[in-house]
């Protein structure tokens, strides 16, 4: 038994552990940058202590996911997924609300974000689901109904309101239907359907304004100088004003000043272009691009479809968060509530980045001999 | 068919898989590559642009006002100086809040009208607040500080305003200070001003804004996305401006004053009504000093230091008022009536017309026009005979019609070449605004006048300026110039009001010198018969009552200006001691009458202050010569 785990932590890919490690300390310093003089009532050390907490909760729930052959817990993937559906409709019904939407669970201490949850619980049930079509193609059918079991918990996220993670499952629905090999008339008949739907959902007012008004604000941000526009605006001044080599972590003066909203959350790309400059934004965009390439590896290797999938996908939803969120803080995409993997602030995210590298590494390290 | 199915239909996902991966990676990559373009976009190449906005963000800059300089005489006495006040300002957007006015001026035991003229007018204000009262009781500050809630966009500061402690006194001279507006803001005049600061609007507080003004000073404050502030940057304590010295003299200057509102009550009790006005002008003979320079009426330019009240303006302004905002003494032009005359005899020496010695026969009548056109001389029963001294001391008009037809006969208008040579028609050079007058002559007859037969310039319009009639207009400053000139043998001194300029520690700045202007060389034979006639103009001429026992040898000129349509304008100009003359007079009295019984006493009584003879009213003069 011992010398099995030892085998096991011997398979172990320590990239990506390193990477989303590196990512998390260097997170979790911008953090407590972001926050110094704390935030609203809240200090610093508030959010730090959290994100340390999350931090140590996520490589738990990783190394004791990587070391269970997750295969055997494959058919679980449908009782996951209609559990987290199950908690994204108590959510609705007695989530607390912050900022104008109920997402959160409150359990006494800590609270949970369901829809992040839903994110990996998706994904799983998808890869899954993809991964008993053998020899062909998934047909019109069976991406019909993967898109109704997408469509369910993305239509819940989509009532709290939630358009960015909506947006993120429709994302990840797309990546796994790309990958299981759907064919490219059936892909570009569904990304039509999609517009379709959105100029409908616009056109009959299904968008609240501010919805509409976040998506379409980076185009003329001095449209709108008291909502996103003013994040939008005040982002690229920090960002821009880093320079190359940055003001220094714990130096620069939109953050502190709390010029940026939201900055150790959604808006903590902004801290770290301000603070660390061209340099640090860099070192950072490579650190994605290594564990990116990774994880497109892994999937490349891996002999079984439901990995294959996952970790497409998984890989394919990092690109997304990372495009909108670091492109929004840029000011070239939408104002959208997309945080930056293992570097926002933020538990139920990062402890879902944390289930699905362990369920990778699992995938991984359960791998049959080639 | 089968085989071609067989080779063609297995599907392989992997393969299929692997193509979509290599997509997916390319994608990645370019998405990459878009992110750190856009970063190399904003943080090199745009980021001195973002690193100025982010500094803006941070950095707030407030002024802070400066003191304004004093405004003393001579003797350092304050003549404008700062007094602090409690103001109440509103918000310019709560301006239509009719509630709020009307709580406020409950509070402020005032109407709720005139706090909303004030508001309206907004002609002092702070940023988007303007002003609606000022003068608040410490009572009136606590209650409104204690019901802030209940006054919305109100705030109460304390102020530096202006103040003018002598109220009325020299108002002419000073003149006031007021918010700058849109003209001066664009004008060279103000150049470091800004939006709503406080400038000279007239006078001295105009002429030397520059360095009355003083710097603003300014803090820089580290301020949070809030406005909150976090901590103070950098400061600049602000300047205040510098303290200006005038050579004028106070208790002359009151008392000057008092002459002309003297001189005027007492043309009235003799019978001129219609006086009302006046001006008093005295200058240091050798420097050009300025020691009071008076205009009656004025006004309290108290009243203009937050932007005057409307009904106030209009009571200013308005045409049976008198103008009091009008200085008389450097902005009227008169006619200079027989104070004139020795332009006149210079001219008449300086043409050889005269000579030394001539004598006159004064009948009362000049025909030198022939029989049909007589002219007649102040004096009905005449002269008799008359030389050239006694012509000055008894102001025989006579004499001067003779004289001025001789120059006319010249064809050369000598005479107004004269009078300009001795600065008539032109500006003295004074700080405070003037006019330049008018020496009339063919040339300007034809281009004033439209009617063709009045462009005609005749022999009588000649003689008449020989006397100081017709279309001659001088002021003041320009006679008292003169007669300075007279006094100091030929010497034009630029009139002026600026001793020294004195910094807060004390240090002199700018110390004016006197500065000759010009001089003019005076035929000596004139010059004597001119200052001999002026001597006794006062001993034994038409001065003799007014002058009468006063210890200092006076000089001077009686004037008796006709104006169409009004009484006669009264005139006196002189200069004493007679033999070392110290200080040139002029005083005017509009429809004063004889210059003798009103002007002279007038400034005997000044000249009685600057000698410091006790004497507090005027002298009963009978002169009622010309």
């Amino acid at each position: 038994m011992r010398e099995k785990s030892l085998s096991k932590v011997k398979k172990l890919d320590f990239s990506l552990l390193i990477i989303s490690l590196a990512l998390a300390v260097f997170g979790l310093v911008m953090i407590a940058s972001a926050t110094r003089g704390g935030v609203k009532e809240l200090p610093s050390s508030y959010f730090v202590n959290r994100q340390l907490l999350w931090i140590l909760i996520g490589y738990t729930v990783f190394f004791l996911l990587s070391f269970v052959n997750i295969r055997r817990f494959e058919s679980f993937s449908l009782l996951v997924y209609l559990f987290v559906n199950l908690l994204l409709v108590i959510v609705l019904i007695a989530g607390s609300e912050r900022m104008g939407a109920a997402r959160w669970i409150d359990l006494g201490p800590f609270s949970i974000q369901p829809s992040e949850f839903a994110k990996a619980a998706v994904l799983l049930f998808l890869a899954s689901f993809f991964s008993r079509i053998k020899d062909r193609e998934p047909n019109f059918v069976e991406l019909l109904q993967s898109l109704m079991l997408v469509g369910i918990p993305a239509a819940l996220i989509f009532i709290q309101p939630d358009l960015g993670t909506t947006v993120v499952l429709l994302a990840s629905w797309f990546a796994i239907v790309f990958a299981a090999g759907a064919k490219s008339e059936h892909l570009v008949v569904f990304i039509l359907v999609f517009l379709l739907l959105f100029a409908v959902a616009v056109k009959f007012e299904l968008l609240h304004d501010y919805q509409l008004k976040r998506l379409t604000v980076f185009l003329n941000p001095a449209s709108d100088l008291k909502g996103p526009g003013y994040n939008i605006i005040q982002a690229k001044i920090a960002v821009g004003s880093g320079g190359f080599k940055g003001k220094g972590i714990f130096s620069g003066t939109q953050s502190a000043l709390r010029f940026v909203p939201e900055r150790q959350t959604d808006f903590i790309f902004s801290v770290i272009g301000e603070e660390t400059g061209f340099i640090g934004s860099v070192l950072l965009l490579l650190l994605y691009f290594a564990l990116i390439s990774r994880l497109f590896i892994i999937s490349s290797q891996l002999a079984e479809k439901t990995g294959k999938l996952f970790t497409f996908a998984y890989a394919f939803i990092l690109v997304f968060h990372i495009l909108v969120n670091v492109g929004m803080n840029l000011g070239i995409m939408p104002v959208t509530g997309i945080p930056l993997p293992f570097v926002s602030y933020g538990g139920s995210f990062f402890l879902v980045n944390m289930i699905c590298l362990g369920i990778m590494e699992s995938f991984w390290v359960h791998r049959k001999p080639v | 068919m089968l085989g071609k199915k067989q080779s063609k239909g297995k599907y392989d996902w992997s393969k299929q898989f692997e193509l979509r991966l290599t997509f997916a990676v390319w994608f990645t990559v370019l998405v990459f590559a878009v992110l750190v373009l856009r970063l190399w976009f904003l943080q090199i190449v745009h980021h001195e642009y973002y690193a100025g906005l982010a500094e803006e963000n941070r950095l707030r800059e407030v002024k802070t006002p400066a003191l304004r300089g004093k405004i003393c005489d001579r003797n350092g006495e304050v003549l404008a100086k700062n007094r602090f006040s409690f103001a109440v300002f509103v918000d310019k957007n709560r301006i239509k809040d009719r509630d709020l006015f009307k709580k406020l001026a409950l509070a402020l035991n005032t109407t709720d009208g005139a706090l909303l003229r004030k508001a309206l007018k907004a002609s002092f204000s702070i940023g988007e607040n303007v002003l609606v009262a000022r003068d608040l009781t410490i009572d009136q500050v606590s209650y409104l500080k204690e019901r802030s809630e209940e006054f919305p966009g109100i705030t109460i500061d304390y102020l530096a305003l202006r103040y003018y402690p002598h109220k009325n006194l020299a108002s002419h001279i000073i003149g006031y200070v007021g918010e700058i507006s849109e003209e001066e803001l664009n004008s060279r005049e103000f150049e470091n001003a800004e939006p709503g600061d406080i400038v000279g609007k007239t006078g001295i507080e105009r002429v030397y804004d520059s360095f009355l003004r003083g710097q603003k000073g300014s803090i820089v404050y580290e301020v949070d996305a809030l406005g909150n502030i976090r901590r103070v940057v950098s400061t600049e304590p602000a300047k205040s401006g510098k303290d200006v010295y005038l050579t004028i003299d106070y208790k002359i200057q009151q008392q000057a004053e008092i002459a002309l509102k003297k001189a005027i009550e007492r043309a009235r009790k003799l019978g001129h009504r219609k006086a009302n006005a006046g001006a008093a002008v005295v200058m240091e003979v050798n420097t050009g000093k300025i020691i009071a320079l008076a205009s009656y009426p004025d006004y309290d330019p108290n009243l203009f230091v937050t932007g005057v009240d409307p009904e106030i303006w209009k009571q200013l302004t308005a045409p049976d008022s008198g103008y009091p905002l009008l200085n008389r003494a450097t902005k009227t032009g008169y006619a200079p009536g027989s104070t004139f005359k020795p332009v006149t005899l210079f001219s008449a020496f300086d043409n050889r017309v005269t000579f030394l010695g001539e004598s006159f026969y004064c009948a009362g009548k000049w025909y030198g026009f022939g029989k049909d056109w007589p002219k007649s001389c102040w004096r009905k029963s005449g002269h008799g005979t008359i030389g050239l001294i006694r012509s000055i001391a008894d102001s025989c008009d006579i004499v001067f019609y003779e004289l001025g037809y001789r120059l006319y006969k010249l064809k050369g208008e000598q005479l107004q070449a004269t009078a300009r040579k001795l600065n008539f028609g032109s500006k003295t050079g004074i700080e405070i605004g003037e006019i330049q007058g008018r020496v009339p002559d063919k040339e300007w007859k034809k281009n004033y006048f439209k009617n063709r037969e009045n462009q005609i310039w005749h022999p009588g319009d000649t003689v008449n300026l020989a006397i100081g009639q017709g279309d001659l207009l001088v002021t003041p400053i320009q006679v008292v110039r003169f007669y300075a000139a007279i006094a100091n043998g030929g010497k034009f001194y630029r009139p002026y009001f600026l001793e020294k300029v004195v910094d807060q520690s004390g240090t002199v700045l700018r110390s004016e010198k006197p500065e000759l202007d010009f001089e003019v060389n005076f035929n000596p034979a004139a010059l004597r018969i001119v200052r001999k006639g002026l001597r006794e103009a006062v001993l034994s001429g038409t001065a003799k009552t007014a002058f009468a026992g006063f210890p200092i040898e006076v000089a001077g000129k009686t004037g008796t200006s006709q104006v169409f349509g009004r009484d006669d304008y009264s005139w006196f100009v002189g200069y004493a001691p007679a033999e070392n003359p110290q200080y040139a007079v002029c005083v005017v009295i509009e429809q004063g009458g004889h210059g003798g019984e009103v002007a002279a006493p007038a400034v005997r009584l000044i000249l009685a202050s600057l000698f410091g003879i006790p004497e507090n009213d005027l002298v009963k003069a009978v002169d009622v010569s010309r």
